[in-house]
């Protein structure tokens, strides 16, 4: 079957570039003292002037804390040695972003759980409109809501055809499938 | 005198907008229609005597009235004439009085033009209008008056702050504070209709078009920001998680959310309290963005102490939100739904995620800039949350967006199958993930950028499907290709429209990857005759001059860029030193091409004329400033009124 045929074309794509992506990543290391030094300097904020970082920055003491970045990444220092060495000078409030460790990882951890709450209450607001509210004409047909006949496939295509394309107007298609599935009169909108 | 006059007209517009609420409210409680009618006229009045009241301001300054504490603070006498309208709301009480005049202008509009299905809900739309216009004025006559005197009167003023002489803020101020406070009036339709107790979606058009009127602005102002900021701080960048950046982002978001999910309301009568939350919610972000902005950039303990200003803005936050959310859970009854969500395999479903994902960004954005707060109360330090925070915590949920940008529009209404899916996605995904593999090819080689790069191409082709499908119905009914196209677009202009600032997302998209990922950077110290090569760009720093102006010293150096051999031409980038603030601006000098920037920055200039250059070449930033005009034609688009057509039966 050919659409059949396209489906397993189209993953066999995605799993091809996956795969690529994947290969390409490890070999993708930010190269050159000069490009990790950047990167450092972009992660530290000037204590004397703030909300800048140090490589934004164009005051003295930022061009010396520039400096020195790069004397330690020359020594051989890591970079996360580097930026524990102006954690100890100056405090958590010379790095950029909130340190990954101790109350700070406070900071990292909310927007997980944000985002899983979000998700459960956007979860709980689809179950309740499934339920909610008055079936149009397609799910009239299907009480279960997550299949469709095969026979609407093309009408519903047609329709969205006209809705994109030709028809003047972009709720009227939807008003009239109402109307021949003889749904139940109560479309407050339409009166 | 000129500012007792000023002053009356605070005090007057505090009258008659307090009138004007109590009025609406009380004539549509007693059915009083001539209280109404004259309530609504107390509103207009309490409109035009805030503009009286900025124009005889904006008089002060082109007068240089220094008798004026306001005007002494924010002009000189040596300052530039066309600075005056950016001297006007540069400081505290000048910029409320904008806020509130050109609020009260855009409401007196909103009103005025309330569509007659609307008449009912009226009085309570004017009223909470009008109460936002009153709070504004309010605070003018107690805490914050554009109009105190100074005596004795100075000789000349302090001058404006410098780094705000750039004329990207003629526009970006006005329009970001014009977008942050306009949300109040798609908001004030909701809530007007909710408490009318009328049930349908009346509300919904004038609330989209105000919605769409007020997103333009807002994202034309922040991009203005981002260009201001890329041409005068001086870092080569354009966006840094700054909290006052972030304060015009914030309200962006759910905005954003709300004239997606306001669609699903018109067309299929959705989503109707989520709408009226995902409103607030927006309204309810602008209010935070306003008090950033007054109480400090960063809310932290000690920025309360420096004004009451900010405690009054939050109080005022509170006190909506409080309102807001009482008249929600009080009329929920008449939010029901009229149609059920088929399957969350919709386009119905396809607008939830995207709706969800806006809030997430806008929800954890909030975090990040409330967080210092946090973190000085229970761990007593002030840590900084910028960018290297942000792109790691929101690029998931950006990514997301993009992608569902792209195969959004491509699902349809109600419910669909997976196979009709699988279909319609093939062409689009098939493209990006060809981009991708050609990019790869051709030398990206991180995971982010190239999922970065998968997701616009994708985008950007379910976009030109649905042209080229449309297009190719009507031109197989005889049309020509262009007018085809035309009236494709003009017979669905909320979809079409959507589409021309889909389009401008993806520039901008394309925009963030190739500045983000592949900009290079070099800081190198020349002398006079010597050049540096960056990138393939050489460039041979000429010379430099020294300018005495009056608010300070003016240092430029004349550098001649060359790309290979070819000498592309001079640049001069400039430093200006301002004694009076201390503070220091460079002028970037930028040479912008569809492919990249080459951007030069210079300071710390010797005497020898030694001095400090700074040079990026940033990759498609241009694109980004493209995206502007793009935002701004979708959005006319998606809100020109369509023609009134004949219904056939009722």
């Amino acid at each position: 079957m050919l659409q059949f045929e396209q489906m397993l074309k189209s993953r066999f794509l995605l799993i091809l570039v996956l795969v690529l992506m994947l290969s390409c990543s490890t070999l993708d290391q930010k190269q050159g003292l000069e490009a990790r030094a950047q990167q450092i300097d972009q992660s530290l904020i000037c204590p004397v002037c703030p909300s800048e970082t140090i490589d934004q920055s164009q005051v003295k003491l930022a061009s010396q804390m520039r400096l020195a970045v790069r004397e330690k990444l020359a020594d051989g220092w890591t970079e996360a040695e580097v930026l524990e060495f102006f954690v100890e000078r100056y405090g958590d409030a010379v790095l950029a972003a909130p340190p990954k460790r101790g109350f700070s990882m406070v900071a990292w951890i909310a927007p997980i759980f944000l985002a899983v709450g979000g998700l459960i209450i956007l979860v709980y607001l689809v179950r309740n409109m499934v339920k909610s509210g008055i079936r149009d004409g397609v799910g009239s047909r299907d009480p279960h809501g997550d299949t469709m006949p095969e026979d609407l496939l093309p009408y519903l295509e047609k329709i969205d055809e006209l809705d994109g394309g030709i028809a003047s107007s972009d709720d009227e298609p939807i008003v009239r499938t109402n109307l021949w599935f003889n749904a139940p009169n109560g479309d407050r909108r339409t009166k | 005198m000129i500012a007792d006059l000023g002053h009356i007209c605070i005090l007057l517009s505090v009258a008659l907008s307090a009138y004007s609420v109590v009025g609406s409210l009380l004539g549509a409680k007693l059915s009083t229609q001539q209280l109404i009618d004259s309530a609504r006229l107390g509103g207009y009045l309490a409109s035009a005597m805030l503009v009286l009241a900025t124009a005889i301001l904006i008089a002060a300054f082109v007068t240089q009235d220094f008798s004026i504490q306001y005007v002494a603070e924010n002009s000189s006498t040596t300052m530039e004439p066309w600075l005056t309208w950016v001297a006007f709301y540069a400081g505290n009480e000048g910029s409320l009085l904008f806020l509130a005049s050109i609020f009260s202008v855009l409401a007196g509009l909103a009103i005025l033009t309330t569509p007659s299905e609307l008449t009912t809900a009226r009085p309570y739309t004017t009223a909470v209008l009008l109460g936002v216009v009153l709070f504004f004025a309010l605070v003018m006559a107690t805490l914050a008056n554009p109009f105190t005197e100074l005596f004795p009167v100075p000789p000349d003023g302090r001058g404006i702050n410098p780094l705000l002489t750039h004329p990207g803020m003629l526009v970006h101020p006005p329009m970001l504070m014009t977008g942050l406070i306009g949300v109040a009036i798609p908001f004030a339709f909701a809530i007007g209709h909710l408490l009318s107790g009328q049930v349908g979606d009346e509300w919904v058009e004038a609330a989209r078009r105000w919605a769409l009127v007020v997103w333009a602005i807002l994202t034309i102002g922040l991009l203005l920001g981002s260009w201001w900021a890329y041409t005068i701080l001086g870092w080569g960048g354009y966006w840094a998680w700054d909290p006052v950046e972030n304060a015009g982002l914030l309200p962006w978001l759910p905005l954003t959310a709300f004239i997606h999910s306001i669609m699903i309301q018109r067309r299929r009568g959705m989503f109707r309290s989520w709408n009226i939350l995902l409103i607030t919610i927006a309204w309810g972000m602008a209010m935070y963005g306003m008090f950033m902005n007054r109480g400090g950039p960063v809310p932290s303990v000690h920025s309360f102490a420096q004004s009451a200003l900010g405690w009054v803005f939050l109080l005022f936050l509170a006190g909506n939100l409080l309102f807001a959310f009482a008249v929600f859970f009080w009329r929920y009854g008449t939010l029901r739904n009229s149609l059920r969500l088929v399957s969350p395999l919709s386009r119905e479903g396809a607008f939830l995620l995207n709706n969800f994902l806006f809030l997430i960004i806008g929800f954890v954005t909030l975090w990040g800039v409330v967080y210092p707060l946090v973190s000085d109360v229970f761990q007593g330090v002030v840590v900084t949350v910028g960018r290297p925070y942000y792109d790691v915590v929101l690029a998931p949920f950006f990514l997301g967006l993009v992608v569902l940008m792209g195969i959004g529009p491509l699902v349809p209404w109600r419910q669909t199958t997976s196979r009709l899916l699988v279909n319609r996605m093939i062409v689009p995904v098939g493209i990006g993930v060809s981009v991708a593999i050609l990019a790869a090819v051709l030398g990206v080689r991180a995971l982010a950028p190239l999922l970065g790069v998968v997701a616009c191409t994708m985008a950007l082709a379910g976009i030109m499907r649905e042209w080229v499908l449309g297009t190719r119905i009507r031109v197989k009914r005889g049309e020509n290709y262009f007018m085809a196209f035309i009236r494709l677009v003009m017979n669905n202009r909320p979809r079409y429209g959507g589409y021309i600032v889909h389009l401008g997302i993806v520039m901008l998209g394309f925009s963030v990857i190739g500045s983000a990922f592949y900009s290079t950077q070099k800081d190198v110290t020349m002398l006079p005759g010597q050049e540096v090569t960056v990138r393939g760009f050489t460039i041979e720093y000429v010379s430099n001059s020294t300018e005495a102006k009056p608010d300070g010293i003016k240092q430029t150096a004349l550098v001649r860029a060359k790309s290979g051999e070819k000498v592309l031409g001079l640049m001069t980038p400039g430093y200006r030193f301002y004694p009076d603030f201390s503070m220091a601006a460079t002028r970037a000098a930028i040479r912008s091409t569809p492919r990249e920037d080459l951007y030069v920055i210079a300071n710390e200039f010797s005497e020898n004329g030694q001095a400090v250059f700074r040079i990026y070449v940033n990759p498609l930033v241009l694109w980004m400033w493209i995206a502007g005009p793009l935002f701004v034609i979708g959005t006319l688009i998606a809100l020109w009124p369509e023609r009134v057509r004949a219904r056939s039966s009722a």
